[in-house]
């Protein structure tokens, strides 16, 4: 099956072409108002997991496992919009729950929030916050008991649960393994780029509804290198942790890998299911965490849950900036 | 000494004015030196060159060099110098996505330098012009050697020389590893550096060569041409640990030192 992405640009570490203040906006619709929708999404791949068509390709991981979804439970809260000075439009954004996997999948997004009477001008410090859920925290659709009980016992924000398997969807089973993480920490997000027009934040025009969301790129969590243009896609090291906790603990390998099975593979030295270097095609694979990552340990729970509190951008592929939190 | 006029500062700061009036600080004249730190938190004495690693073992450096720069020091986010208001619509690149695009630089190490992270003493790299404020972060550039760089590098990125010894093991060990040229593979970002620069005080870039070699599991090294000295080859987790060890921002430090 062949492994297609969409593709990419060159990366550019330079600064994109700066234009003089638009002051227009700024200035001269300082009475009128408009309104904001903010929705959420996990894109297509939040319903299908991979492999899967996108925009008439396939996309696949480039070591060949399946990967499906349960559950994948956020909660946001605090959508934020400020001026350059910093200043706030006053927006009240209360947490909310959600289930990415039981998004409409004809629209692909769920409502969060609206917002009336907020000035029409641009806002470009757009930002939120994935949060850990507590008591009363409303769910938008169904969310699981199950899944709630989970985040409140681990503290976490965000909360992923599905089965891969290394035969594809072989009903056999032979080499399927199923997987849960509850991410322990949560993100502030800020400096939102806007993905529908690659500036900053949003510009609420005046008089009518504009639509901001919020959107979860999930393939992060399984990218081998955050700085690369072509990052790879894989879930063989993930399920090698699952033996090699088990070994070392002297059990039977369960096949369900959690976040404490990824303590056991060391980034510098990942390994696959055969107990060998990890390889593709030959070559050694090393995972390179996303800049300013802080991996103090340097192991494969700590990088997907960096991974994870990275996962959400604005408006499609707009990326923000991650401020994460214990 | 010698001046480094960083026109890349006077530049960002001319355009920001006319969008960021009260964000822009004072052109003002710094020191820039680079130094070697040893191990944080050592279990037994440690310097640049002698420590053991989190792996055990007891390893000396004679030599270990990096080709470093450009450099770049940060504003914060809200001092962007430049405001994403243009159209230019550019299909973003999906890895390799730099945050720091964008952020005012108030300082710059325009030049690539050697690092000698077995240094006893910092080095002056002499002055250059830095704007005045407020930083929170800065990074560097792993490029090729070029020139006297690649002399003191051998044409690596860095280079390492010395030996290590675990429970009777001893591997003498030299050789070189280079990054690949893809996305942001070349560029160390999110070293923390908050601190407010102001004039006549000295920038210090230092790093930890420890660092470095920290993850090298020295037992898979192997002497191929029986020289007696294990080379560092690509494609093995000794050279992949040396690739993290320098691309991780702990490895390095940024502090400023207001003049008395």
């Amino acid at each position: 099956m062949p492994n297609r992405r969409a593709p990419v640009c060159a990366a550019s570490s330079a600064s994109a072409i700066a234009l003089a203040c638009i002051s227009a906006i700024a200035g001269c619709a300082a009475d009128e108002r408009g309104a904001v929708a903010v929705t959420i999404s996990g894109q297509s791949f939040a319903l299908t997991g991979w492999p899967a068509q996108d925009g008439g390709e396939t996309v696949a991981f480039d070591d060949g496992w399946t990967v499906r979804w349960d559950e994948i439970v956020v909660a946001v809260s605090d959508f934020t919009l400020a001026d350059r000075d910093g200043a706030l439009s006053g927006l009240d954004a209360p947490p909310i729950l959600i289930d990415l996997t039981k998004i409409d999948a004809s629209t692909l997004e769920a409502d969060l929030w609206r917002f009336e009477d907020v000035p029409a001008q641009r806002w470009p410090n757009v930002g939120y916050a994935v949060v850990r859920p507590e008591a009363g925290t409303r769910a938008a659709g169904e969310v699981s008991d199950e899944a709630i009980e989970a985040m409140r016992d681990a503290g976490a924000s965000m909360y992923f649960r599905g089965w891969a398997d290394a035969d594809g969807d072989d009903e056999t089973q032979a080499d399927r393994y199923s997987f849960a993480w509850a991410i322990p920490r949560w993100t502030l997000t800020s400096g939102c780029q806007n993905g529908a027009d690659q500036t900053d934040g949003l510009i609420v025009e005046p008089n009518q509804v504009n639509e901001a969301e919020i959107t979860f790129h999930l393939d992060h969590l399984f990218w081998d290198n955050h700085d690369a243009e072509a990052p790879r896609l894989l879930f063989e090291p993930l399920a090698a942790a699952s033996a090699m906790r088990a070994e070392a603990l002297g059990e039977d390998d369960d096949r369900h890998v959690t976040l404490e099975d990824l303590e056991y593979q060391d980034l510098t030295d990942l390994l696959d299911r055969q107990g060998q270097e990890l390889r593709l095609d030959g070559d050694r694979i090393v995972y390179r965490p996303r800049a300013g990552a802080q991996l103090p340990k340097g192991t494969l729970a700590e990088y997907l849950v960096d991974a994870a509190l990275s996962t959400g951008h604005f408006n499609g592929e707009g990326h923000c900036q991650y401020d994460l939190q214990d | 000494m010698t001046r480094r006029l960083s026109t890349l500062v006077l530049a960002i700061s001319s355009l920001a004015s006319a969008c960021d009036a009260g964000t822009g600080g004072a052109l003002v004249d710094i020191e820039i030196e680079l130094a070697a730190d040893p191990p944080q938190n050592a279990p037994t004495a440690a310097t640049s060159d002698r420590f053991e690693t989190r792996l055990g073992w007891q390893v000396v450096l004679e030599e270990a060099k990096l080709a470093l720069g450009p450099a770049f020091v940060w504003a914060p986010e809200q001092a962007r110098a430049q405001q994403r208001f243009g159209f230019v619509s550019v299909a973003r690149a999906h890895g390799g996505y730099d945050p720091f695009s964008g952020r005012r630089v108030r300082i710059e190490l325009a030049e690539q330098v050697v690092l000698d992270a077995l240094a006893a003493q910092p080095v002056s790299l002499g002055s250059v012009t830095a704007e005045a404020g407020p930083v929170d972060t800065a990074a560097v550039q792993l490029d090729p050697p070029r020139r006297q760089a690649a002399i003191e590098t051998h044409d690596h990125h860095v280079w390492l020389r010395g030996t290590a010894e675990r429970d009777g093991q001893q591997v003498t060990f030299a050789g070189g590893v280079d990054i690949e040229d893809d996305g942001l593979l070349r560029r160390v970002n999110g070293i923390a550096a908050r601190f407010e620069i102001v004039a006549s005080g000295t920038l210090t870039l230092a790093v930890t060569p420890s660092l470095w070699v920290d993850d090298i599991r020295f037992e898979r090294l192997r002497d191929e041409d029986g020289d007696g000295v294990a080379d560092l080859h690509p494609d093995t987790q000794p050279y992949d640990a040396v690739f993290l060890g320098v691309s991780d921002p702990g490895a390095y430090r940024v502090d400023f030192r207001a003049p008395d």
